[in-house]
């Protein structure tokens, strides 16, 4: 029994070579480097750094890429199943914090040369995150999760973002961690959540409210384990739940777990549905990304079309 | 004490306060002041006399309803206001009353309704004998809509003159147009009524009111958006009534025609940047937010579309999401900018982007001089 549950773990967090989302061939893939270091807000033009240091641009896009040109292998185009009505419906969304001690290396730095741990900068970041959801939606819901080496279940859901700011201003201490089972989260979410069952046609009734656990890892060190499938299948089947993923890393080299991470991370988004973003070092894209995850997860476009220059013709030049 | 009716007209009661809607409001008959006629020594009263509270032209009337305890089975009796010494139908019109079936629970009901018909029946005959009220009610029959159904006329009565009068008119506007989630909350009638009152017919001091049932004034936004004129002087009801009229209908096509408007705005902003949309109201289109990134500087969009919409304009809002002030992120509402009522939903999606550009640098500054102060 053992043994197969091994197998199918094994088999989960392994998926066939098209759906991984490999860090290190963006370098090799993405075209424009500009992109990839936005001029105004980028640190010291190292030319060290710019061998060594991963931004990648979104996940899915480097997918893309990596497909067309290794594997030869058509996008899988995920927009046609799963089809949802496009309704602003009450979200219940679960901050899920890591709390280990990874947290408060101050691995951030800003242009005038301060530094700042994750968890400094990703508190300030929920701030805005809860406030300008509320704003979005007065009926948004949030509760609080903290990431140990389980989850642990803090803050029942309230659509008081004070509450919740309340709390992450006394959040100050953080733990060593060995592991994290990241199957613990389904679970606990699992037992504290009835999702909605889906009623008449899935494509055109709306759920009631939609279930999204935004996920913030920030541990370099430590791989994730998944020791049980149940939970997650079960999450994972029900087309209102959601999950988005903010990883925070230092940089990816052979002393540490950083890519193994990422990719466990992308294949927990087995329906191509997930807002998944990484940062490491640029305060400014941390703030970025976590406006990005402001948006309704029945509304938004799949991450791979997501765009957001307010200009024509994408240059960036008036 | 326990003010209870004997078991028969307790029914009677019952049935008038559940059943009972009666005149163009269709409101609820009240019942108050319970009493017996035969005060008795048990501790359980009988009570057999109440005084009845009827809505009718805008006003109550109140009547005593006198049942005997000791022959719940019989009819009662009535008597009317002080005011109306004057109203005696004939029992040859009383049906009901005249052919009282005890066992049925609507009795009391059914012989209020032919009371209040009878009643009208006895106002009518004191508008028919004022030239000017006749004039006023007559004209409206016949060059408007309104029917006999529609209209419900108190006169006051004294010695030395007529009045206060009151009319009450049923506006048949069509409120079946509005959007249902305008009225949600309300499940209740579409109701709209006009009330005039005047201190006596000849009197210019005429003083108009307005009555929407709450779900058609939730559907207009509140009452403060439906203000009906004063009432001109020297007017006449041919005149106001139908000006009041087509401002109901107006206003339906408002509400009808601003959902329309703000679907295809809204429609018209997703297709020039669903890419970048954070949320919007997908049911009746009153907002929208969008996430822009200018020269890396992201900032957050939000657009609210008035009811009004588009004779009122959009309201537009820029939000950081870098920078604080007083603890909550930075906002700016923007006060003015270039609007046209006449302009296609794309065509403002394309002016809003524009206008935008002209103000985001601005913008960028204010909003970091905010976040370090």
């Amino acid at each position: 029994m053992e043994g197969e549950d091994a197998d199918e773990v094994m088999h989960m967090v392994s998926l066939p070579q098209e759906h991984r989302k490999d860090i290190k061939s963006t370098i090799k893939c993405s075209e424009d480097k500009n992109e990839i270091f936005p001029n105004s807000q980028e640190l010291t033009q190292d030319p060290n750094e710019l061998e060594v240091e991963i931004i990648p641009p979104t996940p899915t896009e480097s997918n893309k890429q990596m497909e067309s040109k290794e594997l030869n292998i058509i996008d899988t185009d995920y927009s046609e199943e799963n089809i949802l009505p496009r309704v602003n419906c009450t979200e219940k969304i679960i901050i899920c914090l890591d709390l280990s001690s990874e947290m408060d290396k101050p691995i951030f730095r800003a242009r005038a040369g301060d530094k700042f741990s994750p968890l400094q900068l990703i508190k300030r970041a929920l701030s805005f995150f809860v406030q300008s959801k509320h704003k979005l939606d007065r009926d948004h819901q949030f509760a609080l999760v903290l990431l140990h080496e389980t989850a642990l279940w803090m803050l029942d859901f309230t659509n008081d973002p004070k509450e919740i700011t309340n709390w992450l201003d006394d959040l100050n201490n953080t733990f060593e961690c060995e592991k994290f089972d990241v199957s613990s989260l389904y679970e606990l979410i699992l037992k504290k959540i009835d999702l909605p069952h889906v009623e008449g046609d899935q494509t055109i009734c709306p759920p009631p409210f939609t279930v999204r656990a935004l996920m913030i890892y920030g541990r370099s060190h430590c791989a994730m384990e998944f020791t049980k499938l149940d939970d997650f299948k079960i999450l994972d089947s029900s087309p209102y739940f959601f999950l988005d993923v903010f990883y925070i890393h230092e940089m990816p080299a052979e002393d540490n777990k950083c890519e193994e991470i990422y990719n466990s991370i992308c294949d927990l988004d087995t329906k191509g549905q997930s807002y998944i973003f990484e940062a490491s070092k640029n305060p400014t894209k941390l703030y970025d990304y976590m406006a990005q995850l402001l948006a309704h997860p029945l509304q938004r476009p799949l991450q791979n079309d997501s765009t957001y220059r307010i200009q024509q013709g994408g240059t960036g030049e008036d | 004490m326990d003010k209870k009716f004997t078991p028969v007209i307790d029914r009677y009661v019952k049935t008038l306060l559940t059943d009972g809607g009666l005149g163009i409001c269709e409101g609820k008959i009240k019942v108050s002041d319970i009493t017996s006629s035969c005060p008795s020594l048990k501790k359980q009263q009988r009570s057999d006399r109440f005084k009845i509270i009827i809505p009718y032209a805008g006003q109550s009337l109140m009547w005593e309803v006198l049942f005997d305890c000791n022959h719940p089975e019989d009819p009662p009796d009535f008597i009317f206001g002080a005011d109306d010494n004057e109203f005696s139908p004939s029992l040859e019109d009383l049906k009901c009353l005249s052919e009282w079936d005890a066992n049925d629970p609507r009795a009391l009901l059914l012989a209020v309704e032919q009371l209040v018909s009878q009643y009208g029946h006895y106002q009518q005959q004191l508008v028919e004998n004022n030239d000017r009220l006749r004039f006023e009610y007559s004209s409206l029959i016949d060059q408007t809509e309104l029917t006999p159904e529609d209209i419900e006329v108190l006169i006051h009565r004294s010695e030395t003159k007529l009045g206060p009068v009151h009319f009450l008119i049923k506006l048949n506007v069509d409120f079946s147009g509005i959007p249902t989630y305008l009225t949600n909350d309300n499940p209740g009638k579409d109701l709209a009524l006009l009330l005039i009152t005047s201190p006596s017919p000849e009197s210019n001091r005429v003083a108009p009111q307005l009555f929407l049932s709450p779900r058609v004034e939730q559907a207009f936004g509140g009452s403060a958006n439906l203000r009906i004129p004063s009432y001109p002087n020297g007017s006449y009801l041919i005149d106001y009534v139908p000006s009041v009229l087509q401002l109901l209908k107006n206003k339906v096509e408002q509400v009808v025609q601003g959902h329309e408007k703000r679907e295809e705005y809204i429609a018209a902003f997703l297709s020039h940047f669903g890419k970048s949309v954070l949320e919007y109201d997908a049911e009746s289109f009153s907002k929208i937010s969008f996430l822009f990134e200018w020269n890396d500087f992201f900032f957050i969009v939000h657009i609210d579309l008035p009811l009004y919409f588009p004779k009122e304009s959009p309201v537009i809002s820029l939000q950081s999401v870098y920078h604080e002030s007083q603890g909550k992120p930075y906002m700016e509402i923007i006060k003015e900018y270039p609007y046209s009522p006449r302009w296609t939903g794309n065509e403002m999606a394309d002016r809003t982007r524009g206008f935008i550009l002209s103000i985001i640098s601005t913008f960028q500054k204010s909003s970091v001089l905010a976040g370090s102060s």
